[in-house]
């Protein structure tokens, strides 16, 4: 009467965490392809001028971001600019459709901006205490990939795509984790790397949710380590809490000034230039 | 390394288990067969559902997560399983990538982001789908992973342990056509990874229910049936082994509880434990006798029973409704799924019905332990919702789970689609409107359960439904009212049989011409008014298979759905008005070459098919009246195979193109009007395309779910291709155009263009939803751009790929993204060019006005792929649509208008661009020595502020200076196709002389102040100041 069987699934993944050194392997290559993690370490911060495209909108920026995890995003638009950054305590933003003040982004917006980390996360994942299995291999956008998936220090999981033929990563798959998205996939796809001072960068990213495109980037202009005035992360309104209660950075409204980024004159807004 | 152990592990992990998991390797290999998988070459096409909602479609199962009801799970009987975290505000489907027959949904209450999906409806009438197994997530449905028994065909219940998650119990009814020995009572102590069948009678006898006591998880209950499905009959009860038993040690040892019960013959019950009080049970019982069938109780722990209701909605249709469960909080108050959902408070004594306006034929309840008046039922037509206590629901109407069995098109602009739903009438809704598809487009044309449903191919009024039992409607769209013709025998005596799923065909060579079917053949040619009949029975006439007054075992069930030995496919030849194919439900092919004077069965010619095997469809060639394609469906003898073949000799011989790598029992075909070698199936498990006569087959996977193609048809003006899916309504293909240029010299070349119709410029219009918030599904439309669409031999990672599109004038005009996958890529071509660079301004009308460019002129363009060091061009074409009122003459005034409009504002976004710079530049040089740097500073800044309104509060205190009069007036004419008006032309000309006034200000600060302030600079040796030119200052919008 017993009748017990296993699972091809689980068979398989049984036999793939045998040989757990595979999973390194996947990784190593991956970041030796893009340049290796020495040099990759060396770099601090890094610049480029992007093109945004929403459907038949397109729109020109700059993302300027600074190790371990502060990224600013300015798009410009009829000589106003919508801006997103965090200074790795407070997500914020500006949109010029609903006013110029600075906001606060909400949670659900802010996620992420926030898990957007400099580094790249497969160098010494096991220290940042990230897990990687090997799920095994499926087809994106009509190339084999070999399937990771990472589980975060903070329980977050991701699946990650890497072209069994370059082991390059082409392909990463999240799960919306806060609003009426919540539990929805999302899908970055990479493509177009090319190579800045010996190391190698994705030129173009495009998201989709539900398998529809929802917003394509393309990268020029790449520069790494310039020098950076890393104020311009801070949030520019004064005397607000950090997101986790912490107090902020002192703010830095002079030096935003100087960014031309938001002036105040007798009562009228200035444009940027 | 790893590129090599991984085929070898494969290889053999699945040697080791091909025995008990071939529909498991089947479907893991499907991606790994010898063709082009479905995601290389089908690339970035994709599939539009477009419902409908309105009707929703039958729900099978449902769970909410107690501890926050906004987050649910929606099993649907054909449709997949669906999630909202937003209390039914949002749905969306989580999947799409397996069974779309869902049994049993169950979330652990406790984990409540681990959820169990059993596949395979419980709820078995004679159209359910089949499952193949139970599967698990364990992040909110993100991902599942399957988890065995993949012949269990149909898992009624699910039970997870309250205090381990990994030991859970599953309730197997197992096959309903055949028998098998998976099914009875399922434990798995390791979260899935391994089984034990812990109960099991016999290889006809199932699990239904099980119910779990509230204080010790070891003490379980278990409803067991004997039943069996035949294609003419439903036996409930069958070989007299159902019965209720129990355990008292987690399913070690069962046994069985019938002190109080019938001693007859039982059949289908179900079981509900009081979560109040362990010892308070409830059981419905299905048995013949009246007195011996209805709902029963026991109040202690079911040592006895006793019977305290034969309430017609408690006992009624018991196979369909036996969902009961009992109040969180009262051990008294109950709610049986019936006919309708019935409530009683006082354990059986006296039941109430809910309303009306609630869909018939519950499957599905559940009542919030933290607020009993909230109740969730799930019914034949989707999910309704009570805050009352049941008295009163609102539906869910954003849930597309319909069942088509049916459907058509028409030829209007933009064209209906028409068909049958299975339990909710018949419908028909236009296939795109402005602001997307919404629930109020959906029209019906009669009621029941619908089936076929056709336009008259000439009388744009007239569209002729039906409902179960052949019973034929004439529904006129101008009076609302609608005949029914369905023909009669000329002896009273005589009957038809009309299969459940009655064809009606529309002659291809005939508009006038219609086809009905019984037994027998029948043709009118005045709209159904005098019928013909035009061949002997066609079936086997087989009386065994005639005894559908007696079906349903126990409880009686004649609802003609198990009607048999009828006609259940006709089609006539593409080529020839007199051959007529006919398939049997009975399985008989026959054909006649004479309009039905004489007929053919041609079955015997078909080989390795088995004896009366349901002939699903059949496709006569568009290219040649000797050549027609069949599809047979052996499921409903537990045959799960893929019969698809083709004659070219009208039927005389027979070849098999059914590959080994399609998952399904085939459901529908059809034949491409334009490429003979385009082939489409339909199966159980979704759309199959062939690119080579039938050679290879792959799966259409891009927002097509596993669910069962029940019809296709190809719209010949359109080139859509569409569906009528039987859980997720209508799905189209909406361009399978590239699709007709797509062979293996294609699929050789790095890029291949596709040849392309040109595109007609959508005049852009008004239009669209109203604040209907959500909670109301809308269904998108068919992307109407221009595009351009290529087959690209390998995924592009490394280096630039980009487009750039140039006019006829060989003007590079628009740089944008290319599509990198393998396959086909669809992309996007702009019609307008880019945006003018706008002054700013804090206004947002003028600010939204200046967001589009100006559409670009219909003509010829060229569009180069570059990709790294090579290029490739193809051209697309841009056209007005020639139906549309707008005059050469008038698009010629607004171009002329746009373009001088759209200058305008980029001068003054010059003028303003300047200024600032002598301001910035004027400031940055800091020499308070010179007081005409700051005269020129201040100048410059008053009058770059005088034209643009940066005050405000960018809604309703909003400045309008000259910068957003000329926006404003942009965003006016430029948006529409047509002649501007009188005053807009005047007002244009008005504000041209404004900018020229402001110009002559602009000048005198450029050519006369600035000037003598760089004089000065330049005799103190400072370097002058240099503004950005015009062209420059433009390039980076």
């Amino acid at each position: 009467m017993k009748l017990k069987f296993s699972i091809l699934l689980f068979a398989v993944f049984s036999c793939f965490s045998l040989s757990a050194q595979d999973v390194d392997e996947i990784v190593n290559a991956y970041i030796e392809v893009i340049g290796g993690a020495d040099a990759i370490k060396k770099i601090k911060t890094q610049k480029t001028d992007l093109t945004m495209t929403m459907g038949p909108m397109e729109l020109g920026g700059t993302m300027v971001a600074a190790s371990p995890d502060k990224s600013r995003t300015d798009i410009d638009f009829q000589g106003k600019s919508f801006t997103n950054a965090y200074n790795g305590e407070v997500a914020w933003m500006i949109n010029p459709m609903m006013g110029e003040d600075p906001q606060k982004m909400p949670e659900a917006e802010a996620e992420e901006i926030k898990n957007r980390k400099f580094e790249p996360e497969f160098i010494d994942y096991k220290e940042k205490g990230h897990a990687i299995e090997y799920v095994g291999t499926s087809e994106v956008e009509g190339a084999e990939c070999h399937e990771l998936k990472m589980t975060k220090k903070d329980g977050t999981i991701e699946h990650h795509y890497f072209d069994t033929e370059n082991n390059v990563l082409i392909m990463t798959k999240t799960t919306i984790k806060q609003g009426p998205g919540k539990g929805q996939q999302a899908e970055t796809y990479l493509s177009d790397y090319q190579e800045v001072d010996g190391l190698m960068f994705p030129f173009f990213m495009e998201t989709k949710a539900n398998g529809q495109s929802v917003m394509k980037m393309t990268f020029k202009n790449m520069v790494l380590n310039p020098e950076i005035d890393e104020s311009i992360f801070d949030f520019p309104g004064a005397e607000t809490k950090a997101d986790d209660g912490k107090e902020p950075a002192a703010s830095k409204e002079k030096e935003m000034e100087k960014e031309g980024k938001s002036k105040g004159k007798k009562g009228k807004k200035k444009a940027n230039k | 390394m790893y590129k090599k152990i991984i085929p070898k592990l494969l290889l053999l992990v699945s040697f080791i288990c091909l025995d008990e998991l071939q529909i498991n390797a089947q479907e893991a290999n499907e991606k790994k067969s010898a063709t082009i998988s479905g995601k290389s070459l089908f690339g970035s096409l994709r599939a539009r559902q477009i419902g409908p909602a309105v009707t929703s479609g039958r729900v099978s199962t449902l769970d909410v997560v107690e501890r926050a009801p906004e987050t649910m799970y929606i099993g649907a009987g054909g449709g997949g399983v669906w999630k909202s975290v937003t209390a039914g505000a949002q749905m969306r489907p989580v999947f799409d990538d397996y069974t779309q027959s869902i049994g049993k949904i169950k979330i652990d209450q406790n984990h409540p982001d681990t959820i169990w999906v059993g596949t395979g409806e419980p709820w078995v009438r004679n159209s359910v789908s089949v499952g193949t197994g139970i599967y698990k997530t364990t992040d909110g449905g993100g991902s599942w992973e399957f988890k065995g028994l993949p012949n269990s065909e149909r898992i009624g219940d699910i039970i997870i342990h309250p205090k381990n998650p990994n030991t859970v119990y599953v309730a197997v009814l197992g096959q309903m056509w055949s028998s098998n020995t998976e099914r009875g009572i399922y434990k798995t102590t390791d979260g899935g990874d391994s089984w034990e069948k812990i109960f099991y009678i016999d290889e006809n006898t199932g699990c239904t229910d099980l119910d779990i006591d509230p204080e010790n998880p070891d003490v379980l209950y278990a409803a067991m049936w004997s039943y069996r499905r035949y294609p003419w009959s439903f036996d409930s009860g069958f070989t007299g082994t159902s019965g209720i038993y129990k355990t008292t040690n987690g399913g070690a040892k069962w046994k069985k509880i019938h002190k109080g019960l019938p001693k007859e013959k039982l059949g289908r019950m179900a079981i509900a434990v009081a979560p109040s009080n362990g010892n308070t049970i409830y059981l419905s019982v299905e048995a013949k006798e009246k007195d011996d069938k209805g709902l029963y109780l026991s109040k202690d722990a079911g040592k006895s029973w006793e019977r305290v209701s034969n309430d017609r909605n408690v006992t009624i249709r018991p196979f369909y409704f036996s969902e009961m469960v009992v109040n969180p909080k009262d051990e008294d108050k109950i709610y049986k799924c019936g006919l309708n959902l019935t409530i009683s408070e006082d354990a059986g004594d006296r039941f109430r019905t809910v309303n009306s306006a609630v869909h018939s034929d519950i499957h599905a309840v559940w009542v919030d332990p933290n607020n009993t008046k909230h109740v969730i039922i799930g019914t034949d037509g989707g999910v309704y919702e009570s805050y009352d206590d049941g008295y009163t629901f609102k539906m869910y109407m954003n849930l597309p789970i319909s069942q088509f069995y049916r459907i058509s098109v028409d030829m209007d602009e933009p064209y209906n689609v028409y068909g049958g739903l299975q339990d909710n009438g018949s419908w028909y809704a236009p296939s795109s409107k402005s602001g997307g598809i919404t629930n109020s487009d959906w029209q019906a044309t009669f009621g029941g359960d619908g089936f076929y449903s056709f336009r008259h191919p000439t009388d744009e009024n007239i569209i002729f439904s039906e409902y179960q039992g052949g019973n034929l409607v004439r529904y006129n769209k101008e009076t609302g009212r609608a005949k029914e013709i369905q023909p009669f025998p000329e002896n009273a005596d005589d009957k038809y049989r009309f299969n459940w799923n009655t064809p009606i065909h529309i002659s291809p060579n005939n508009p006038e011409k219609m086809y009905f079917a019984a037994q027998y053949l029948f043709s009118s040619e005045d709209k159904g008014d005098t019928w013909k009949t035009i061949s002997p029975d066609l079936t086997t006439n087989d009386p065994k298979k005639q005894e559908q007054h007696k079906s349903g075992g126990l409880s009686i069930d004649n609802s003609t759905a198990e009607n048999h030995c009828t006609i259940y496919t006709v089609a006539e030849s593409y080529k020839s008005e007199n051959t007529i194919w006919v398939g049997t439900d009975d399985g008989n092919l026959q054909v006649t070459k004479d309009g039905g004077k004489n007929w053919t069965n041609v079955v015997a010619n078909v080989s390795d098919l088995p004896k009366n095997t349901w002939v699903t469809s059949i496709e006569p060639s568009r290219f040649d009246a000797n050549t027609a394609f069949v599809t047979f469906d052996g499921h409903r003898t537990g045959d799960k195979k893929t019969y698809v073949y083709k004659t070219t000799d009208l039927g005389k011989t027979w070849t098999s193109i059914s590959t080994e790598n399609i998952n399904g029992y085939a459901l529908s075909f059809r034949q491409d009007l334009v490429n003979e070698n385009l082939l489409f199936l339909g199966t159980e498990f979704g759309l199959y395309i062939s690119i080579d006569g039938g050679a290879n087959w792959s799966r259409f996977e891009n927002n097509l779910p596993k669910v069962g193609v029940r019809d296709m048809v190809i719209h010949p003006r359109d080139h859509a291709l569409v569906m009528g899916t039987h859980g997720r309504g209508a799905i189209i293909l909406d361009d399978i155009t590239p699709l007709r240029q797509a062979t293996e010299e294609v699929f050789a070349k790095k890029i291949h263009f596709f040849d392309i119709e040109p595109n007609e410029l959508s005049d852009p219009g008004a239009g669209g939803g109203w604040f209907g918030g959500a909670g109301n599904f809308v269904a998108g439309n068919p992307n109407s751009d221009a595009k351009i669409i290529y087959y690209m031999n390998k995924r592009h990672t490394f280096g630039k790929m980009f487009i750039e599109v140039y006019n006829d004038k060989e003007e590079l005009i628009r740089t944008l993204p290319a599509g990198k996958s393998k396959g086909i890529n669809i992309v996007n071509m702009p019609t307008q060019m880019e945006r003018p660079k706008a002054p700013p301004s804090n206004n947002p009308q003028a600010l939204f006005g200046s967001i589009f460019g100006p559409n670009f002129p219909a003509g010829k363009y060229k569009a180069k792929i570059v990709k790294g060091k090579e290029s490739y061009e193809t051209e697309f074409e841009l056209k007005y649509d020639p139906d549309s009122p707008y005059t050469a003459e008038g698009r010629a005034v607004q171009s002329e208008a746009t373009l001088k409009l759209y200058d305008m504002v980029e001068q003054l976004s010059y003028i303003h661009g300047s200024l600032s710079e002598v301001k910035d530049k004027a400031d940055e040089l800091e020499n308070d020595d010179i007081k005409e740097l700051a005269a020129i500073s201040e100048k410059a800044e008053k009058l770059a502020d005088s034209f643009v309104g940066m005050g405000g509060d960018f809604y309703v205190d909003s400045e309008e200076e000259l910068g957003e009069l000329v926006s404003t007036l942009y965003r006016q004419v430029s948006s529409y196709p047509g002649r501007p008006s009188n005053s807009q032309l005047q007002r244009l000309e008005s504000l041209q002389k404004a900018i020229a006034k402001l110009e002559t200000k602009y000048k005198e600060v450029i050519e006369k102040d600035l000037v003598a302030v760089n004089d000065i600079l330049k005799t103190k040796s400072l370097t002058p100041i240099v503004l950005t030119t015009k062209e420059k200052f433009l390039e980076d919008k």
